[in-house]
């Protein structure tokens, strides 16, 4: 029996203080955009955030790659 | 929670100002014991599927949750030694240190199946949030402060239990599975608030201890869980609850 859905990747994005940057800090693979909060809660507790995010990767436009 | 057991001392000290009445006494002491032995055992529960969750941004997730429960246990069990009662139940650290639990009995041994963590998640972990909210205004200053910080960290709880459930029940096998074992649980989940207009209970609530009774807290309770089970084609209809087979001191079906 499987028990989970479909996953897709979010991004995790936070900073620690509010004048830093935003860095990318990770993935979760998530079926719902309210396990992507709390898988990237829980798995990028390294530090006490001020804001972190998580966007799904699909919905992200890619402006410039370069191979 | 229950005031009746003539194995508590009834002798209230005068420094200890939080309640000179033996019931209400006695009734606090049983809260914290059930408090702390619930989320001792839930966080034991969890800790054993910690490598059987179907991901591993699932399991990572389940064991922060094991450890927050484990936390709250921890922060719980030094009141009993404050709580001016002779013998009072002593902290659990591994679980075998005395013969009597305070905890519902679906929490007492290991779980089979990766939905009763689910189960439980929906169901044993809220009706112990729905306490603590309990006592977030509680006169119990030292009780009222370990209590505050609970419910904040179970709101991740609650979202990642949401997940989980949605995750069984879109299958028709994993919602069958997952409504067998909350058949199983959820009769005793509810009798955990205890009955109506439960003595001890009401002497909690008369001294401010305690916001609500049994009945607010067991309604509040469903209005909180129900509706995601049902919105998961879950049933949570339990019929008539066997009170006859409730302990009242342990707050778990014998």
């Amino acid at each position: 029996m499987k028990a989970e859905r479909d996953q897709e990747y979010y991004d995790v994005f936070a900073r620690r203080k509010a004048e830093e940057p935003l860095e990318h800090v990770g993935t979760v693979g998530a079926s719902e955009p309210s396990d992507a909060e709390v898988f990237a809660f829980k798995l990028y507790d390294q530090w006490k955030w001020t804001e972190q995010f998580v966007a799904r990767r699909a919905d992200i436009i890619e402006v410039v790659h370069t191979p | 929670m229950s005031a009746s057991e003539s194995e508590l001392d009834r002798v209230v000290p005068e420094e200890w100002s939080v309640t000179d009445d033996d019931e209400g006494l006695a009734a606090l002491v049983n809260l914290v014991v059930v408090l702390a032995d619930s989320k001792f055992f839930l966080g034991r529960r969890f800790s054993d599927w910690l490598s059987g969750g179907p991901s591993l941004e699932s399991a990572v997730a389940l064991a922060a949750i094991a450890q927050e429960e484990l936390g709250h246990a921890r922060a719980l069990y030094p009141l009993l030694e404050e709580l001016p009662l002779v013998d009072t139940p002593g902290p659990l650290q591994r679980g075998a240190e005395r013969e009597r639990k305070y905890c519902m009995s679906c929490l007492s041994k290991p779980w089979e199946w990766w939905a009763d963590v689910v189960a439980a998640l929906i169901l044993v972990d809220p009706a112990l949030t729905m306490l603590f909210r309990a006592l977030e205004n509680s006169r119990y200053v030292d009780l009222r402060q370990r209590a505050a910080r609970v419910p904040s960290e179970e709101v991740f709880h609650r979202k990642y239990a949401d997940g989980r459930v949605r995750d069984l029940a879109r299958t028709a096998q994993g919602r069958q599975t997952l409504q067998r074992r909350i058949d199983w649980m959820l009769p005793e989940v509810l009798m955990w608030f205890g009955p109506s207009r439960e003595p001890g209970v009401a002497a909690l609530k008369s001294q401010g201890l305690i916001e609500f009774d049994n009945d607010e807290m067991r309604d509040a309770f469903q209005t909180d869980v129900f509706p995601i089970l049902e919105e998961n084609g879950l049933c949570v209809e339990v019929g008539e609850l066997p009170w006859e087979r409730w302990n009242s001191l342990q707050r778990r079906l014998g």
